[in-house]
């Protein structure tokens, strides 16, 4: 009597282990593919940009494919792109300064450039490189000049999205 | 050794001033440059983040003139396909810098200086123009891509100029109305003060006549009291003369009751004698 007791105990105590097993493996599963349900606003082999608040991708009318992506939240505009490697950083960054025009630099540093357009409606560009393996990430973002402070916060959530591969 | 040093001065004086008419010419991204739609991707979103309608203008007025110097980079590259292509850019950058200023003008925005580098750029592409379309290089295609481009050109500048000239006689007959305006402001301001003047007068008319009355009637007042005593005193001493001639009246009527008396006594004692 006691011996069947004791496989009945041991039974049951199987049962739960392998309950518990089974729940360990349910929320590995879902935590799995809550990684994968991970919504992106653009996603691509080389950048991916996970969804965030207040911001859209819009399509330009001059974008030809998808070597620039443009993003926008409210008055602040976000466009991405990538080029090949064969460009140096300081390359990229003087050619993206004479494409603005009549600027003023606010802040240069290796990766990073900031420009003041000298207009009547000045207009605040942040340019962020990231250099990879075969191709530099350009991360630019474009904001009323009076309205940076105001729109720093968005920005800065923003860039810590942009994942380049 | 003055020499040298004078020689070697102006040696880097060019140098600097080559580099920085480089720099002053290196305004637009090269057509081929991996970077290039990325510029124009700029070019759109600054133009979106502009509000007035003048600022507009004339950043199309800026893209026109990168267009244009971009066509020629491609023609001297004999990129004649992408040159026409920057040319149809052009004349599209054109006609929204004249659609802005149309806009700006219908919001009532302050567009003389806008327009005034406005015709000035535009002068100076018809120049440029001009000059691609005598180089004998080029083929027959580009050329009447140019001549389309300043035909445009030349389109865009005259309306410009009329659209100055409108502005122009508007603000004359604007500054007519307005001096039209002060003058008949400055009438009314001078009658208006006329009449308070002419109101003071009267005032001060008024306020004296009625001094003068008053005074009047206070003369008459103290005269007539002054008359009303005089006739009391005369009352009397009317009354005291009056009183004193019948007192006198009444001593002679005493004084002949008297002698009456006295003559009747006479009498009497004369008759009682024998």
């Amino acid at each position: 009597m006691k011996s069947r007791i004791g496989l009945m105990l041991l039974f049951l105590m199987f049962l739960l282990v392998l309950g518990a097993c089974q729940n360990g493996g349910n929320a590995q599963e879902s935590t799995e593919q809550e990684q994968e349900e991970k919504n992106y606003l653009y996603e691509s082999e080389t950048v991916k940009v996970t969804e965030t608040s207040g911001w859209s991708k819009h399509d330009s009318p001059s974008n030809d494919g998808e070597e620039n992506i443009l993003f926008q939240n409210d008055n602040v505009k976000a466009i991405l792109t990538l080029v090949s490697d064969e460009k140096s950083l300081d390359e990229i960054k003087n050619e993206l300064k004479s494409s603005f025009g009549n600027t003023e630099a606010i802040e240069e540093n290796e990766k990073y450039l900031s420009l003041k357009s000298n207009r009547k409606e000045s207009v605040r560009t942040d340019i962020y490189l990231d250099s990879g393996d075969e191709q530099t990430g350009i991360l630019i973002f474009m904001t009323p000049f009076e309205e940076y402070e105001k729109n720093q916060a968005v920005i800065e959530e923003f860039k810590k999205n942009v994942q380049f591969y | 050794m003055k020499k040298t040093i004078v020689s070697s001065t102006l040696g880097l004086l060019l140098l600097f001033a080559g580099n920085v008419y480089a720099a002053e010419d290196e305004t637009a991204v090269d057509p081929n440059s991996e970077l290039y739609d990325t510029s124009r991707v700029i070019e759109e979103a600054e133009y979106e983040l502009t509000e007035e309608n003048s600022e507009k203008a004339l950043l199309q007025d800026e893209y026109a003139d990168d267009r244009l110097n971009e066509a020629e980079v491609s023609l001297d590259k004999g990129d004649e396909a992408n040159a026409e292509e920057l040319l149809e850019d052009y004349e599209e950058h054109v006609k929204q810098a004249e659609e802005d200023m149309e806009a700006a003008k219908e919001n009532g925005e302050d567009i003389s200086t806008v327009e005034e580098t406005l015709v000035e750029n535009s002068q100076k592409r018809s120049e440029n123009l001009r000059a691609l379309l005598e180089r004998e290089d080029l083929p027959e295609e580009a050329k009447a891509g140019i001549a389309k481009a300043l035909e445009n050109q030349q389109k865009a500048e005259q309306n410009y100029l009329a659209a100055r000239k409108k502005a122009e006689e508007a603000q004359e007959v604007a500054q007519e109305e307005a001096q039209e305006e002060t003058q008949e402001k400055e009438q009314e301001k001078a009658q208006e003060k006329q009449e308070k003047a002419q109101e003071k007068a009267q005032e001060k008319q008024e306020k004296a006549q009625e001094k003068a009355q008053e005074k009047q009637e206070k003369a008459q007042e103290k005269a007539q009291a002054q008359q009303e005593k005089a006739q009391e005193k005369a009352q009397a001493q009317q009354e005291k003369a009056q009183e004193k001639a019948q007192a006198q009246q009444e001593k002679a009527q005493e004084k002949q009751e008297k002698a009456q008396e006295k003559a009747s006594e006479q009498q009497g004692r004369a008759s009682g004698r024998p």
